[in-house]
């Protein structure tokens, strides 16, 4: 009786296709935006037993998409609430059952034998790192996944089923855009160099401690030379009295004057563009803490380019109300961090949001670069690609007319669906047919990488953390070669001495702990249910600047390795090994344009796919690539 | 009672062009904001959008513009909700009993409790050029063609846009007439070299080192519609080969409604076939090519389902933002959607004296 309501759905499909979807179990990966929509989608098409999982809570920026929160949901459990609203739109004689899970994906709770129960998997996901954990168990339990992602006005859908079509790690995906360390420390001259900057000084200053975090060393006040050549060395002595007066004056003058000084003087930086000028607190704000007014107001251009009537942040402030910012932010966030503990850097936190704007803001005038609005920076910063609420009705109802081929076995008929911006042609949305499994994909067909690196600098924690789980999402390796065990993660059943035992092992050379040139090392993860082999070459150049090691899915013809192995001892080369572990990754403000006049095979490789790295992250689902 | 809550209005609306976006809708519509501007906001705000027919298909275009932040939204659709009604905004058995604009105004409000929403009971026929003055834009979802047609002839009298939008199972189109001319405007945006000022020291000056500064230039574009009778009226032998075979089935559903105002049921493929006949002479049609055409088309022809009317929903509603803001290229006049092939078909449709 209660299936009149869906009348339409069986004229449309056939009673059989409308029985299958009665019957189906599946499973929502996101309830955000995308999330939001394909939950109702799925309701009112007639599928009812459906899991949905996030570990996202609601935020006020959410609303203008996830049409199922509201503001007095802010702060809660996105998948539970979800579930609530989308029941409303069911009569109570509806047999429909919704299971939420305020959880995250990537855990032992949700691996392959969870999984094995539904007919479908849907990703609604913000990242690429639960993406690509998602695609490596639905392709080891064989269940069909379709994969989505939407940024601004465009989005796309694609249904990987194991063996038929490529999966979702066949072409790999836009790599994160790097910086390399000295740009960020010594060289910036982009605004975002100086909000990445911004951003490590936050978390050296109120963060948990963190010997990565390389942006400056507070007590450090040498400017010229080096601290074991006692005679040549030049101090600023103006820095130990600056501490003795406040906490925001020992950092401004840390961070604005000491360390400006020791970078000005290195004059080999400077002889194609202007030296930066360190500025001195006292010149900036007289003795009783009146502002004076400064005479280097005149690098900052930053002129607004929407026209008269922006936002309040839209504005792009002077610098001497950046200094003022600086300063009371600096203030504040010390109370805080007294009071409150080590903190974490948060777009959304205003006061945490305005000590970026003014430190990178200070930071650009100083090496004469074009300062931000606060609008700006926060997208920047916070790695933000505007959703809208329209992209994601249009890729969710787009999931569910593949959903429903998915159920009939109809792999063939299968598409993927690319929504543009303007019409391609006549087309608005343009559909391909899905391309085949690639031979050479190491997750689903050969399982096999090559990785170049530097065995001899290397750490195994590098490896572990930068390697195996940063670049190739592993979330918890199992490292052997031949018949022997390397490493093993997981700490429930360890004592703590097993475990200081290991995090000893985590500092040894690779080279030293069985990983020399040439090592075919098995990595497996049991949650992924995920194995594959890697053969390591030791390398020690690499053609672009920063980059550390090179993954490669072919599997290198071992004869033609013609890596030298001259050894690295000379001092040109330990400035390299520093740099290795503190690169700030940032998301690659993607251009997201699909060419209008590019055909079906460019369109297809321009993915629509954004990611964030892990040190970015905080313990929940990405801001970016949001829906 | 209809005069007072007028009048109010009328003050809210002077009081919206004065005031900027306050924090909180800043912060609501911040990721609105970074996609379209704040300009743009600004006109949404401004904006008043008349829902003529709740369906599911215009209930998710409501959801769209009530999100984007249309500030002044308004339905009309005095049918009564049953228990086999589905979709959007029908509130589970709470609404059963309401006509569809009541359950509507609720449901639109809860998503977004910053603008202005109402229903009008006014009969549809009863719509005069008066009751539309009013709008910025109306849109339609009816298949009645004296509707259809009496709404979009009042829109061009008074310079509302149109959108005349409808389901049909996979497959959904939407129509747009905005007028004999309707402006806007485009951001182009273009790389200058800012160096141009210090000529006597180029030698030394390395212009690698000069970020080229973005310039933002606005240009006036203008783009012309045809009425809804011209687009349906165009002869089949100048239609472009590949176009959508729905185009001749509503050519068709008009042409028959023409003769005896009666709708023909969707699902009566053989009444439908027999109007078919009488429609090819009137056309110029090649007599196999199309009836094979439509007769395939007409199979598919089923009542609204929700995947479709969630893709076609967004498209509507990305295009009314679009239509608001007056800052992008829009689509002229046609859009056909295929859920069989998952197409999103965008085709120009005029009368040979516009073309």
């Amino acid at each position: 009786m209660t299936d009149n309501k869906f009348q339409n759905i069986i004229d449309t499909l056939g009673i059989d296709t409308f029985e299958k979807i009665r019957s189906a179990k599946v499973l929502v990966v996101g309830a955000g935006g995308i999330g939001c929509e394909l939950l109702k989608n799925l309701v009112l098409s007639g599928f009812r037993d459906i899991h949905i999982i996030d570990l996202d809570t609601i935020d006020l920026s959410n609303l203008n998409r996830q049409f199922l929160f509201r503001k007095h949901h802010i702060g809660m459990s996105k998948a539970k609430i979800a579930r609530e609203s989308v029941l409303k739109y069911c009569n109570n004689s509806d047999d429909i059952k919704i299971v939420a899970h305020h959880a995250d994906i990537k855990t032992h709770e949700f691996g392959p034998n969870y999984f094995k129960q539904f007919n479908l998997v849907m990703n609604a996901l913000d990242n690429l790192s639960a993406r690509r954990h998602v695609n490596r168990i639905c392709l080891s339990v064989d269940i069909p996944l379709i994969e989505s992602g939407t940024a601004g006005f465009l989005g796309q859908v694609s249904v990987i089923r194991k063996g038929v079509t490529e999966c979702f790690e066949c072409i790999p995906k836009v790599p994160p855009k790097e910086f390399a360390v000295c740009t960020i420390r010594s060289n910036p001259s982009a605004p975002i160099h100086c909000i990445v900057w911004a951003k490590m000084l936050f978390g050296r200053l109120f963060g948990l401690a963190d010997d990565s975090n390389a942006v400056t060393d507070m007590d450090d006040n040498i400017v010229e030379g080096d601290k074991d050549d006692t005679d040549n060395v030049i101090r600023d002595e103006l820095l130990p009295l600056a501490k003795q007066k406040s906490y925001e004056q020992w950092v401004f003058h840390k961070v604005f004057y000491t360390d400006i000084d020791r970078l000005a003087r290195m004059t080999e930086l400077w002889k194609e563009k202007k030296p930066p000028r360190p500025l001195v607190y006292d010149e900036l704000f007289s003795p009783d803490g009146q502002q004076t007014t400064t005479t280097t107001t005149t690098t900052s251009n930053g002129i607004n380019s929407s026209s008269g009537r922006g936002l309040k942040d839209q504005v792009v402030m002077s610098f001497q109300e950046n200094i003022n910012m600086f300063v009371e932010s600096i203030r504040k966030l010390q109370v805080q961090n007294e009071q409150n503990g080590a903190l974490t850097w948060d777009k959304d936190d205003n006061l945490a949001l305005n000590f970026v704007v003014s430190a990178s803001n200070i930071r650009s005038h100083i090496f004469n670069i074009p300062l931000k609005s606060k609008f700006d920076i926060k997208a920047m910063a916070g790695n933000i690609i505007p959703a809208i609420a329209t992209t994601n009705a249009i890729i969710s109802g787009l999931i569910v007319l593949e959903a429903f081929k998915v159920l009939n076995n109809e792999f063939d008929k299968c598409k993927s669906t690319y929504l543009l911006k303007q019409p391609s042609g006549k087309r608005l949305l343009l559909p391909i047919d899905p391309e085949k499994p690639k031979s050479d994909c190491y997750v689903c067909s050969q399982n096999f990488i090559t990785l170049k690196i530097n065995t001899k600098t290397t750490t195994l924690s590098q490896l572990l953390n930068d390697v195996l789980k940063k670049n190739l999402s592993f979330h918890d390796p199992i490292l052997t070669v031949g018949a022997s065990l390397l490493y093993e993660g997981g700490d429930e059943d360890l004592s703590k001495e097993e475990i200081e035992e290991r995090n000893k092992l985590e500092q040894k050379i690779i080279a030293d702990y069985k990983m020399p040139d040439n090592t075919i090392l098995n990595v497996e993860d049991y949650l992924q249910n995920f194995k594959v082999s890697i053969l390591i070459i030791h390398c020690e150049t690499f053609d672009e600047d920063g980059k550390w090691f090179d993954i490669s899915g072919k599997q290198k013809d071992q004869s033609t390795n013609n890596n030298n192995n001259h050894d690295s001892n000379n001092n040109n080369n330990n400035n390299t090994e520093d740099d290795l572990d503190d690169l700030e990754i940032i998301e690659n403000p993607v251009d997201m344009q699909i060419d209008a006049s590019s055909d079906k095979s460019t369109a297809k490789r321009k993915e629509i796919e954004s990611e964030t790295s892990d040190s970015t992250k905080k313990h929940k689902l990405n801001e970016n690539n949001e829906q | 009672m209809s005069s007072e809550p007028q009048q109010q209005r009328q003050i809210n609306i002077v009081e919206d062009e004065n005031n900027a976006l306050t924090d909180y809708e800043a912060a609501l519509y911040d990721r609105g904001i970074r996609v379209w501007g704040v300009d743009a906001q600004n006109r949404l705000r401004r904006a008043r959008v008349l829902f003529v027919g709740i369906t599911g298909l215009s209930a998710e275009i409501a959801k769209n513009v009530a999100l984007a932040g249309v500030g002044n939204i308004t339905v009309i659709d005095n049918t009564i909700v049953s228990e086999n009604d589905i979709g959007l905004f029908i509130n589970g058995d709470q609404s059963i009993g309401k006509t569809r604009s009541e359950a509507a105004i609720s449901a639109i409000q809860e998503l977004n409790p910053l603008i202005n929403v109402r229903a009008e009971s006014i009969e549809l026929d009863a719509i005069s050029g008066e009751f539309i003055k009013g709008y910025t834009l109306v849109c339609v979802d009816s298949l009645d063609s004296a509707v259809q047609l009496r709404i979009n002839n009042l829109c061009r009298m008074d310079g509302v846009s149109f959108i005349l939008t409808h389901c049909f199972g996979l497959q959904g189109y939407f129509f747009s007439d905005l007028g004999n001319t309707f402006k806007y405007a485009i951001k182009k945006k273009t790389k200058v070299n800012k160096n141009n000022n210090n000529n006597n020291n180029n030698n030394n000056n390395n212009n690698n080192e000069e970020e080229p500064e973005e310039i933002e230039e606005l240009i006036e574009c203008k783009s012309s519609f045809s009425s809804l009778n011209d687009a349906l009226s165009v002869q089949w032998s100048i239609l472009p080969n590949r176009l959508s075979p729905l185009y001749y089935v509503l050519s068709v559903l008009y042409q028959y409604q023409q003769g005896s105002n009666k709708l023909p049921s969707i699902n009566n493929v053989e009444a439908i076939n027999k109007v078919l006949e009488t429609c090819y002479e009137r056309y110029n049609a090649q007599t196999d090519r199309h009836s094979e055409l439509l007769k395939q088309c007409i199979k598919q022809l089923t009542g609204e389902i929700a995947p479709v009317c969630a893709i076609l929903g967004g498209i509507v509603g990305q295009e009314i933002v679009k239509i608001i803001s007056k800052d992008n290229e829009v689509i002229n006049n046609y859009l056909f959607f295929d859920g069989t092939k998952c197409s999103g078909v965008v085709e120009q449709i005029h009368p040979k004296h516009n073309n």
